[in-house]
């Protein structure tokens, strides 16, 4: 779906003073850590007419090395009512000298699809540049005018890990009166000049170092420092807009994008009255109808000019059976009214990076739509788009966020269900046979739920040598194994998934002498470490925690006996628990229980080793073996 | 013994009957069906599919290629539903393009008990302008459901009636029947090439054709001027007609470490040999080998662009003034190209912009760049020629073609010996061609324009050789010295990888990947391509061996120990490609710490795959306070035949076993 931001932050202007290019310009602290520095980066931004937005921009990159080519930017994406007016690049060696120029006809224009869209009418001219010579200089100049002001241009002064900024400035100008506003972030540790007329804003940065990526940080977005731009009133493919909160906006989504797009004709409507016949509960209604949808229905991605915003309409989808996710959460807020169950479109940031809506900054926000079910009880989520995910599951694509509900009222931002740490839980059962000394056999049971159930339930249609890739690559630390029987049983109603796999493995038992080595933790080791982390600069993100149980019968091979048991262990620690025991349970058989509890939270930077240090424990613990000595006869 | 299984050319005489598939019109049996007859785990299959290929003449445009496509497709459940879509390449030329039409489709369901259609309407195709070279035609089918079938029709006019697209038979679904005609007037000879391990049926016959042309006259029935008229005539003339067939064709599914999966794909192809016009005669084109690189050769952009030499001369002149032998003038030139020229990425046996303009400008593509190369090395007097090639993801063409080589590296005659050269690559040696260019034979041609196919695998093996000294503390954790050489295509990997971001960010990756602590590390011959990389440190690593009941067990490869088999299906059905052959060398010495002694360790052992295609050694000994082992494993065959996939899944499994075999050592 489009709901998208096309617009990429950093792009252009005509300047006619020559500027030093030579890569010993840089300052020392600004080449540090950085594949590429941006050397200058302007963007002037003018609103001519609340349909007419001029974007004037000058962007020149020092590249090092080959991962630096990423962050040249010399493209520029546009739409069908764009006019790119003007486009160029010049390139230039370490000593700073020009050694080509790149003219505007010579960018390839492509369309611009991505890879889950089958058509759309974006477009894209990239230069086209081979690097002769590290490290070089390309300064590229764009202008373009656009009629949608709805995404007015946001700016970020630090591209992305291993970049700096040595120069960035941009500048807002309002010349047509319209109300606009603005929010600075992650400002705190950087000096950046704001200027503020009545009718503009311009900001300069100077010297903006690059950061080195660390693991489990928070997200780049959430203290680089950025500017966000919003007009109270603006325009979007043919479409006028006025709104500066949350519920206007909503209400203008409501009125010119959706009113209207939910017609059905009179047998589809008669069709789903009949399968909610004799049924009251708005639950079970629901279920029938996502049901409904989701076996006739697919995801086909269409987005053309204003499509990329406003839904196909449900009849439209109805007559072909498919559609992008405002087509198809519009068809199912249409067949759910169509039996009396009201519902609404509901706007979100999707993936696994949690990304709210930013409540005080009201905004076209958000790359997905999926739909909103107020009953009695509770908020239910559905997720039209695919044709397996159960009721009211949101998995970790849009679990725990602010989302826009678009309501006939307007719009209400509201935050979807979180997954606490035991939630989110495993359990893991089995029973394993020691055969011909060092063999194992065994049978494991896993049930899962919460977000560990949606690293699951798509499997179900798995071939058999998918099956087999998957256990062997998800129990890769247990060699030669052999997959006797898979089972799989998806209960959707109560959104819990059961895997039932038989499997055998050969010379699982390592021969040290005399002796045998077993690993009682056969089949849910977590090798897990995070990477280490040296002057750790930002504090240890956890997203989303989870708990695992386990439980394992081990019947020992005939004629050996444990030389020595493993201590229970129990480590306790602000980022969760772990804990294993192994006991007899009668002569020849021994189990092993674990469990392990990671805590999901925001931990000061100091705790990273700490955490490590436990997760260096886990994975230590989970390998560990008993030795196993002949019996003295 | 590699890809033997290739050229098979299965052109069985054998009429295939089948039941008259009809678009539009489909059995309930095939809209009932829940799961395919021989493959039930397949998502979609392909019911029937047939083309038709005819020529068609036009008074203005001449002749052109009609090719109608109709699939048949079943769609069984979710994950098939991809294919209720398919996309249709189309090539724009410089002035005439291909172009798609009469797209037809219907959408078959069962609803309550009856069969069901729907029409695909002009919605649902989208036809996207993807740069100035292609377009696409994107179709989507209405109303689809686990069980629809799909009927899907096109038809494409293609003005390059020269050239035939390839047949594809077999695809990532079952195919259950699929046949082509053609029909070709008898001035275009066309020859057959077939691939793949499935049967194909084939029949050819003749037949009459009479082709009405029609065109606009200014000369009227007497012959005199007057307006212009249209005027019709027509023209018989005999078609060879061919039929091809196969049926129940399973889905050809991806392996990994296979070269190119379309190698083994179930296909049928055309090429134009000669042509035979009313008042030509006979024009030939390309049939053998020799013949193609010939026409190669002779092409401006290639042979024509080799022989120029007055743009460099000035230039080497210099760089070979003062150098005797052959070896350094060698590779002077060499390093010059290299350093002077940046690949473009693009491949193919032609100049683009011409040599000239390249050097000039320093950027080229792949013909540019190395045909460049060769015309300085000959300048400077040595016997270099070019070498032929075709790409890892070209693939192996059926059969000589000027299309089946897109790739070009230089050879040098030393002696009786043919040394390869690539300069497309910063870190390109001598032999050492990028893994790209490692696909099939190449074909070396002289200035006479005669030529012979060509081995480019590297003749030794690759070496990655380790020395490491270890030291074990009593909390578990190790220190040690390391010291690793790679050579030839090992040493090019390595120089590819290291060069592409910075040293800071090469050394995080190392302590992250081998989860330790590195100081002093010291890095030889980055830039000396012709010398072995040789990089050496020393390391702290925690949790390296277990104590256990106060005795110590150790793997003595420590974090070196092959730990996952990368072969871990049971079964295979194509040849596992390593790209080229190596040699991995490890010699571990460990110090016993004082008060220990050495309570068990492991067995000496030896292993070999069939017909010496590779081995591995692993031996061990105690020496005072030392144990040293030296393990080594050889892939003297880059390329694993699937008959052999069993043993060297065994190979691995013996490698893995013995190597996480413990040393234990107890308190003496």
């Amino acid at each position: 779906m489009r709901f998208y931001f096309l617009f990429l932050f950093s792009l252009f202007f005509h300047f006619s003073f020559s500027q030093n290019y030579t890569v010993d310009a840089i300052p020392k602290e600004v080449r540090q850590n950085a594949d590429a520095v941006v050397r200058l980066d302007i963007m002037d931004v003018v609103v001519e007419d609340q349909d007419r937005m001029k974007v004037s921009a000058k962007r020149v990159v020092t590249i090092f090395n080959e991962k630096g080519n990423e962050h040249v930017h010399a493209y520029a994406f546009y739409e069908k009512n764009d006019r790119v007016s003007e486009l160029e690049a010049i390139i230039y060696n370490a000593h700073g000298k020009e050694i080509k120029k790149i003219k505007k006809r010579d960018f390839l224009d492509q369309s611009a699809i991505d890879g889950g869209t089958l058509y759309s009418d974006s477009r894209v001219l990239v230069m086209r540049y081979t690097p002769t010579q590290y490290p070089y200089t390309v300064e590229f100049v764009k202008e373009y005018t656009t009629p949608n002001t709805a995404f007015a241009p946001n700016w970020a002064f630090l591209d992305d890990y291993r970049v700096s900024t040595e120069k960035s400035e941009f500048s807002f100008t309002m010349e047509c009166g319209i109300p606009f506003r603005h929010k600075e972030e992650n400002f705190e540790s950087y000096q950046i000049d704001i200027k503020e007329t009545e009718n503009s804003i311009a900001y300069k940065a100077k010297n903006l170092k690059a950061i080195k990526a660390e693991p489990l940080s928070p997200s780049f977005n959430d203290f680089a420092p950025q500017v966000k731009i919003a007009m109270d009133e603006f325009h979007l493919e043919g479409v006028d807009g006025k709104a500066s909160t949350w519920q206007e906006l909503g209400k203008w989504m409501n009125d010119e994008l959706l009113e209207g797009r939910d017609d059905l004709d009179e047998g589809t409507i008669q069709y789903v009255k009949n399968l909610v016949k004799g049924v009251s509960d708005p639950l079970e209604k629901t279920r029938i109808i996502y049901k409904y949808v989701q076996e006739n229905t697919r995801y086909i991605s269409v987005q053309l000019g204003i499509g990329g915003w406003m839904p196909i309409s449900a009849s439209d989808v109805d007559r072909v059976k498919y559609g992008d996710c405002k087509g198809l959460t519009n068809y199912t807020k249409a067949l759910l009214s169509a039996v009396g169950v009201e519902s609404y479109y509901t706007v979100v940031h999707a993936g696994g990076q949690m990304k709210s809506f930013d409540e005080d900054f009201p905004s076209m926000q958000g790359n997905h739509v999926f739909l909103n079910v107020p009953l009695e009880k509770e908020e239910v989520w559905l997720e039209c788009t695919s044709q397996k995910t159960p009721v009211n599951y949101l998995g970790t694509f849009t679990d725990n966020r602010n989302v826009l509900k678009v309501t006939p009222k307007g719009g209400e931002l509201v935050r979807t269900k979180a997954y606490l740490d035991e939630d989110n839980y495993q359990s893991t059962k089995a029973e394993f046979h020691v055969t011909e000394g060092k063999n194992v056999k065994g049978k494991v049971k896993i049930l899962s739920k919460g977000f560990q159930y949606d690293d699951k339930y798509w499997r179900t249609g798995n071939t058999k040598s998918e099956q087999e890739e998957f256990y062997k690559s998800y129990w890769n630390y247990v060699q030669n194994l052999r997959l006797d029987e898979v089972k799989y049983q998806n209960d959707a109603n109560n959104i819990e998934f059961i895997e039932e796999v038989a499997f055998s493995v050969e010379n699982y038992l390592t021969i040290a002498g005399d002796k045998l080595l077993l690993v009682p933790n056969v089949s849910n080791r977590n090798y897990g470490v995070p990477d280490r982390s040296r002057n750790r600069k930002r504090p240890l993100v956890i997203k989303r925690g989870y708990l695992d149980e386990d439980e394992f019968i081990i019947h020992l091979p005939e004629g050996y006996i444990p030389e020595t048991w493993m201590l229970p262990v129990k480590e306790e620690t602000k980022f969760g628990v772990y804990a294993i025991s192994i006991e007899p349970v009668e002569p020849g058989i021994i189990v092993y229980k674990r469990k392990l509890l990671i805590k999901s939270g925001e931990y000061p930077k100091e705790d990273y080793k700490l955490y490590r240090d436990f997760r260096k424990k886990v994975a230590r613990y989970d390998n560990s073996k008993i030795v196993l000595s002949k019996k003295e006869s | 013994m590699k890809l033997r299984l290739f050229f098979l050319l299965l052109l069985v005489q054998q009429v295939v009957s089948s039941n008259e598939i009809k678009f539009g019109k489909v059995s309930k049996e095939e809209v009932a069906a829940t799961e395919h007859a021989t493959y039930p785990e397949a998502n979609a299959a392909i019911l029937h599919k047939e083309e038709r290929v005819w020529y068609d003449y036009k008074y203005n445009t001449g002749w052109s290629l009609i090719r109608e496509v109709h699939y048949r497709i079943k769609i069984y459940n979710k994950e098939g539903f991809d294919w209720a879509t398919l996309q249709v390449p189309l090539y724009l030329g410089e002035s005439e393009n291909e172009t798609i039409h009469a797209v037809k489709g219907y959408t078959f369901n069962l609803e309550n008990g009856k069969v069901v259609s729907q029409k695909l309407k002009n919605d649902g195709v989208f036809m996207e302008d993807v740069n100035k070279y292609r377009e696409k035609a994107s179709i989507t089918m209405p109303d689809v459901h686990e069980g629809s079938v799909l009927d899907i029709k096109y038809e494409i006019n293609s003005p390059l009636y020269w050239y035939i697209d390839e047949f594809k038979l077999q695809y990532d679904i079952p195919v259950d029947y699929v046949k082509v005609r053609l029909d070709i007037p008898e001035y275009f000879i066309f020859k057959q090439y077939s691939r793949g391990f499935h049967p194909i049926d084939f029949t050819q016959t003749k037949e009459n054709r009479t082709l009405k042309v029609s065109y606009r006259s200014s000369l009227d029935s007497a012959g005199k001027y007057s307006k212009n008229t249209q005027k019709n005539n027509t023209l018989e003339l005999t078609e060879n007609v061919y039929n091809i067939a196969a049926s129940n064709l399973p889905a050809l599914l991806e392996e990994k470490y296979t070269n190119n999966i379309d190698n083994y794909r179930t296909a049928i192809q055309f090429e134009l040999a000669s042509t035979n016009f009313p008042n030509q005669g006979f024009t030939h084109y390309s049939t053998t080998w020799e013949d193609v690189a010939k026409t190669i050769y002779n092409n401006d952009d290639f042979g024509g662009e080799l022989n120029k030499d007055n743009y460099f001369d000035d230039d080497v002149d210099r760089l070979i003034s003062g150098l005797s032998s052959d070896s350094e003038k060698t590779m002077a030139i060499f390093q010059h190209v290299k350093s002077k020229m940046n690949w473009d990425g693009y491949t193919g046996v032609g100049c683009s912009q011409g040599v000239r303009k390249a050097y000039k400008e320093g950027t080229g593509n792949v013909a540019e760049v190395n045909l460049m190369l060769i015309a300085m090395l000959k300048y400077a007097g040595l016997d270099a020629n070019p070498v032929l090639v075709s790409t890892r993801s070209h693939g192996i063409p059926m059969f000589p073609t000027r299309n089946g080589f897109n790739y070009v590296v230089a050879g040098l005659e030393i002696q009786n010996d043919l040394v390869l050269f690539d300069a497309t690559d910063k870190n390109a040696m001598p032999d050492v061609l990028p893994t790209r260019a490692l696909n099939w034979f190449g074909r070396l041609i002289r200035d006479d324009g005669s030529s012979s196919q060509v081995s480019l695998m590297p003749k030794s093996k690759s070496l990655d050789a380790v020395m490491m000294n270890i030291d074990l503390n009593e909390d578990g954790s190790i220190q040690g010295k390391y010291r690793q050489q790679y050579t030839a295509n090992n040493a090019f990997a390595f120089r590819n990888s290291y060069t592409e971001g910075s040293e800071e960010s090469y050394l995080d990756n190392l302590e992250k990947n081998g989860d330790m602590e590195i100081s002093g590390f010291d890095l030889q011959n980055a830039e000396e391509l012709s010398k072995p990389i040789v990089q050496s440190y020393e390391f702290k690593k925690e949790a390296a061996y277990e104590i256990i009941a106060g005795k110590l067990y150790l793997s003595p490869l420590f974090h070196l120990t092959t730990r996952v088999n990368p072969f871990k299906m049971e079964k295979r059905e194509f040849p596992v490609d390593y790209g080229y052959p190596w040699e991995d060398k490890y010699i571990i010495s460990i110090k016993i710490p004082e008060g220990y002694t050495v309570e068990s360790i492991p067995e000496p052992m030896v292993v070999a795959l069939p017909e010496n295609m590779g081995q591995f050694k692993y031996n061990i000994l105690v020496a005072q306070d030392m144990i040293r082992a030296r393990i080594e494993t050889a892939l003297n065959s880059p390329v694993i035949p699937a008959y052999y996939y069993a043993d060297l899944k065994e190979f691995y499994r013996h490698i893995i076993d013995k190597e996480s075999e413990k040393v234990i050592l107890t308190k003496s």
